[in-house]
């Protein structure tokens, strides 16, 4: 990944879009740091990649709002983990955040599939 | 919370804790962050492992998820929980001082709330060691330390001839030394005299009449103190010379109190001694030059024609010039004074008066005079004070260190290093010492209002003394520095605390510690030893108060009224006249229903001021050359002797008719008689004093004229008219009654009106209060002493009492063994109290030892005692013995009443 993508990646963290991916991702069932980088590195067939140093901000700071939870899992002979998942509240977003997303993407396409038909 | 490093895997933690490092977050939430970040890359290096990566490779490619420039502490930062002020781990360290020290002081907050009982004794401890401290030092720094307040006060000296009778002293300028001075000097900017003495002048007209203490300065003295009034204008050299017209400034009490602060005042005559003088200034309320009580300031004038040799009554103050330095003066004094010869001064003076040498001293040292020694010395006995209550702090500080053990361990456990460690604690100790030193101000404010009240004559500028900025810096300065001191100790053991051996050992043992307990023997012993210390030097000075309460003035003081009238020259315009007058008063006085006798005299004894006139005694000529001897000599009145209970060895004492037949009489003190006629008698010598040649009549017991702790000197009296037309204005009479003498005050002022109404009566005090002013400056080191040397004792034997305690709860299993095992009770009582008796005992010894060698300091205080008096040395170790046994009783007792069952149940 280049770095213009590295930027334009931490603009849309700042900008919040980046808490879709997250949200989403937590929506199926909770899951732990790493397993959140891995999915959205795999699933965006490694467009998209979060590193280490944003993506637990962004955790911390949608836990602080209250969107997700993370607990602490502790396994023998491992360290623990701490797995997030989302509450009552992050659903609520997400749902509102996916219908913002679908009309934005919707208009976008409107634009631009214009002009490619 | 366990270290993640123990945890399996890799140790990331240390790749990832320095990036949170600068956030604010609580050590809880950083080391959960640490927790899952190190996971998440763990989990990372595993992945790549697994995918063939070798390890350090693998390592890399892990670490690179954070990138240059710590992103993660930079989106971190806006995170509330990055916000909150971290809670306290304490000894842990954040990596900032200013933010350690403040985490440092939450905690010590924290942990002294927790134990008041602690908080407060080792407050209170401080509280009078930083307290009393606080107010000698303001004491000091008013008395010695404080400049003048006079511009470029540095400048300003006193200048004196020295004397072969007092030569540390400096001797008052004749009229005609003064102008030799004046006129010859090459050292001084400006030169200018006064009368060391205020002179009490009656000021009437305006209201009842009042006798005010009247200053006489030449217009030259204002110039060198650079003072200006506050209204109106200093006088003139011409109202400064001889016959020059009749000014006056005031004082502005006076002015506020007497004239209702009324301007216009200035040019208006006031009747003062009888004469008239124009108001010219106002003196501002901080003028106080030559003495505090000085109402009202009138030109000195100053007859540089005098012949007046041997008349030596001018202070002389002077300006250096700039750059002139004391030596340079002295050199040029006592060059000039070489010279004396040029204004006349007989050869003779040279041989029996000058010692040829001159005193130059600061002003400021001057007034401060032998004041000093007794403040110093008592500051230094507050020091000691101080350094008690400070040991006593840190042993109170070590028994706790003690239970705090495991904390510690535990804070070093956990990664708090050991010179934080240390700073925590010392942190602890500077905040007590300031809480200690907060109530210290308290007292010190207190103390002073006391001092100030009692105000023993004798210490200067004692009216300026308070609480000011210096006092408050002092006190800050101290109690950092008694906490570091008291603090140091105690956190240095702390921070040696091995983890495991604490950890370990949580039960208390007596066996541990064993340099503990050395630790503080060691400093109860320095305890006893100050203590000590400061016990014989009380003991001391109440030796010496007692060995100058026991001299025989030479009078008896109990019932005797005193108080000073001055007679208006203009009223009374020759001797005759006010000789008359006394003789009505005396009258009028005896004629009072509760009074013996009245008589008077010019100068009270023990009041100072000394007249010494040389004298001629016929049957023992001065050989060629010599000086001849040199007298006390003073007039009094019919009844002087009689009311004072003066005895009459031989002869008689005055009568009417000496004065007012002007008979050439004379009354010599024993030591006089003893002197020169040992076997025979006196009665009928002659003996010249100046034109007066006069024949002994009688022999009068010896009185102390100028202090009770120098020897009586040699008297003689004059009655207050003779045939050469001399004569007295102002007397102090003494009248002796029958019941209390200050309860007839009122009557006798209402006498005095009778018969002159514009008579003030000035002075007013029991010859008691007299007696007891003289010997002030005894009785006030004495006092502070005493409650200095109380407040040690008591200190010393609580902090013998504390490591007793504590080393009975230390020792109570082994206690309880010994007495399983047939160990009688009073066994164990002998035990720990010879425990006692050992720490008091080597205390004791120290104590001795720098008692002794403090000795020499002491001496010029001490009257009739010697440094190493045996009576107080045997009294203190007496005190010190029986303080050691009651405090040493307590725990003894209750380490005999352990109940052996118990004992072992516990341990």
């Amino acid at each position: 990944m280049s770095d213009i993508n590295t930027r334009a990646l931490d603009r849309e963290l700042k900008r919040g879009s980046a808490e879709l991916l997250i949200l989403s991702l937590l929506d199926a069932r909770p899951r732990h740091g790493y397993d959140l980088s891995k999915l959205i590195e795999t699933r965006s067939g490694g467009e998209l990649k979060f590193h280490i140093d944003s993506l637990y901000p962004l955790l911390y700071r949608l836990e602080e709002r209250g969107w997700i939870k993370g607990t602490w899992v502790e396994k023998p002979d491992e360290r623990r983990r701490r797995f997030y998942k989302l509450t009552p509240e992050g659903r609520r977003v997400l749902a509102q955040q996916r219908k913002t997303w679908e009309a934005f993407v919707k208009a976008v396409r409107r634009v631009t599939g214009d002009e490619h038909a | 919370m366990p270290d993640p490093s123990t945890r399996p895997g890799r140790d990331w933690a240390r790749h990832v804790r320095p990036r949170l490092s600068s956030l604010r977050l609580s050590p809880t939430r950083e080391n959960e962050i640490v927790d899952e970040l190190s996971q998440h890359l763990e989990d990372r290096w595993r992945e790549l492992v697994a995918g063939g990566a070798p390890e350090d490779e693998a390592t890399r490619l892990a670490l690179a998820g954070f990138r240059e420039g710590n992103l993660l502490a930079k989106y971190m930062a806006p995170l509330q929980q990055a916000q909150t002020l971290a809670r306290i781990t304490p000894g842990a360290t954040t990596g900032h001082a200013l933010r350690d020290v403040w985490q440092d002081l939450r905690y010590t907050t924290r942990v002294l709330r927790k134990q008041p009982a602690f908080t407060v004794a080792a407050v209170l401890t401080l509280a009078l060691g930083i307290g009393a401290t606080t107010a000698i030092f303001s004491v000091v720094e008013g008395v010695l330390l404080r400049p003048l307040p006079y511009p470029d006060e540095g400048r300003i000296v006193r200048v004196g001839a020295t004397n072969r009778a007092s030569s540390d002293s400096a001797m008052p300028f004749s009229p005609r030394g003064y102008w030799h001075f004046v006129n010859n000097t090459r050292s001084f900017q400006k030169f200018g005299g006064y009368l060391p003495q205020a002179v009490p002048y009656p000021l009437t007209g305006d209201g009842p009449p009042l006798q005010i203490n009247t200053g006489l300065i030449t217009s030259s003295a204002f110039d060198v103190l650079g003072v200006f009034p506050e209204r109106g204008r200093l006088p003139t050299p011409e109202e400064s010379a001889p016959r020059g017209p009749s000014v006056v400034l005031l004082s502005h009490e006076l002015w506020a109190s007497r004239f209702g602060a009324d301007p216009s005042i200035l040019g208006k005559l006031i009747d003062l001694n009888g004469t008239r003088q124009e108001v010219i200034g106002i003196m501002p309320a901080s003028f106080d030059f030559p003495t505090p009580e000085v109402d009202a300031w009138i030109p000195f004038q100053l007859d540089p024609t005098s012949q007046l040799f041997g008349a030596h009554f001018i202070g002389a103050i002077a300006r250096l010039k700039p750059g002139v330095t004391i030596e340079a003066a002295t050199d040029d004094a006592r060059n000039l004074i070489a010279r004396f010869g040029e204004v006349g001064y007989p050869a003779s003076w040279f041989k029996g008066v000058f010692t040829g040498d001159a005193i130059v001293r600061p002003l400021r040292e001057a007034i401060v005079g032998n004041a000093r020694q007794p403040l110093l010395i008592v500051f230094g006995t507050v020091g000691f004070v101080l350094l008690i209550a400070c040991s006593n702090v840190a042993n109170l500080l070590l028994v706790r260190a003690e239970g705090r053990r495991q904390e510690h361990a535990v804070r070093v456990a956990l990664g708090s290093g050991r010179a934080r460690l240390v700073r925590q604690m010392l942190v602890e100790s500077v905040v007590l010492a300031l809480m200690g030193g907060a109530a210290g101000v308290l007292l010190a404010y207190a103390g002073i209002r006391a001092l100030v009240l009692v105000g023993p004559v004798g210490i200067p500028r004692l009216d300026d003394i308070g609480i000011n900025g210096a006092a408050l810096a002092f006190t800050a300065v101290v109690s950092v520095l008694a906490g570091a001191l008291f603090g140091v100790l105690p956190a240095l053991r702390a921070s040696s605390t091995r983890v495991t051996t604490a950890l370990r050992d949580s039960s208390r043992s007596a066996t541990v510690g064993r340099a503990r307990h050395r630790t503080r023997n060691a400093l109860v012993m320095t305890q006893v030893a100050l203590a000590f210390v400061l016990v014989i030097g009380s003991g001391l000075m109440v030796r010496s108060f007692q060995a100058l309460r026991s001299v025989d003035p030479g009078f008896s003081a109990g019932g005797v009224l005193t108080f000073e009238v001055r007679p208006l020259p203009t009223k009374y315009v020759n001797a005759e006249a006010v000789a008359q007058f006394y003789d009505r008063l005396i009258e009028r006085l005896e004629a009072i229903p509760g009074v013996i006798r009245a008589g008077g005299i010019v100068t009270l004894p023990l009041t100072g001021s000394a007249n010494n006139l040389a004298a001629l005694i016929e049957e023992f000529p001065p050989a060629e050359g010599a000086f001849p001897p040199v007298f006390e000599v003073r007039r009094a009145m019919p009844g002087y002797f009689e009311a004072m209970h003066i005895p009459v060895v031989e002869g008689r004492t005055f009568t009417p008719d000496d004065h007012t037949r002007r008979l050439p009489s004379v009354i010599i003190s024993n030591s006089v008689k003893a002197r020169y006629w040992p076997d025979t008698s006196a009665l009928g010598k002659r003996i010249d004093i100046g034109k007066i040649s006069a024949r002994v009549v009688g022999v009068v017991g010896d009185v102390h004229g100028a202090s009770l702790d120098v020897a009586a000197e040699q008297f003689l009296y004059l009655p207050i008219l003779d045939a050469t037309g001399g004569g007295v204005q102002a007397m102090t009479m003494t009248v002796r009654t029958a019941s209390e003498p200050l309860s007839l005050v009122s009557t006798i002022r209402s006498a005095i009106a009778e018969v002159d109404s514009d008579l003030p009566m000035a002075k007013v005090q029991s010859m008691e209060r007299v007696l007891g002013d003289s010997i002030s400056r005894t009785s006030f080191t004495m006092s502070v002493l005493v409650i200095a040397a109380l407040i040690a004792l008591f200190l010393g034997a609580v902090g013998i009492y504390g490591v007793l305690s504590y080393v009975v709860s230390l020792r109570t299993p082994e206690i309880g063994t010994r007495l399983a095992l047939g160990a009688s009770p009073g066994a164990v009582l002998r035990m720990v109290l010879s425990q006692g008796m050992r720490l008091a005992g080597v205390g004791a010894l120290m104590g001795l030892v720098v008692a002794i060698a403090l000795g020499r300091v002491m001496v010029a205080l001490l009257y009739g005692v010697s440094p190493v008096d045996p009576v107080t040395l045997v009294a203190t170790s007496a005190v010190f013995l029986a303080v050691a046994v009651l405090a040493s009783l307590l725990p003894a007792a209750r380490a005999a009443g352990i109940a052996p069952v118990d004992a072992l149940r516990a341990s």
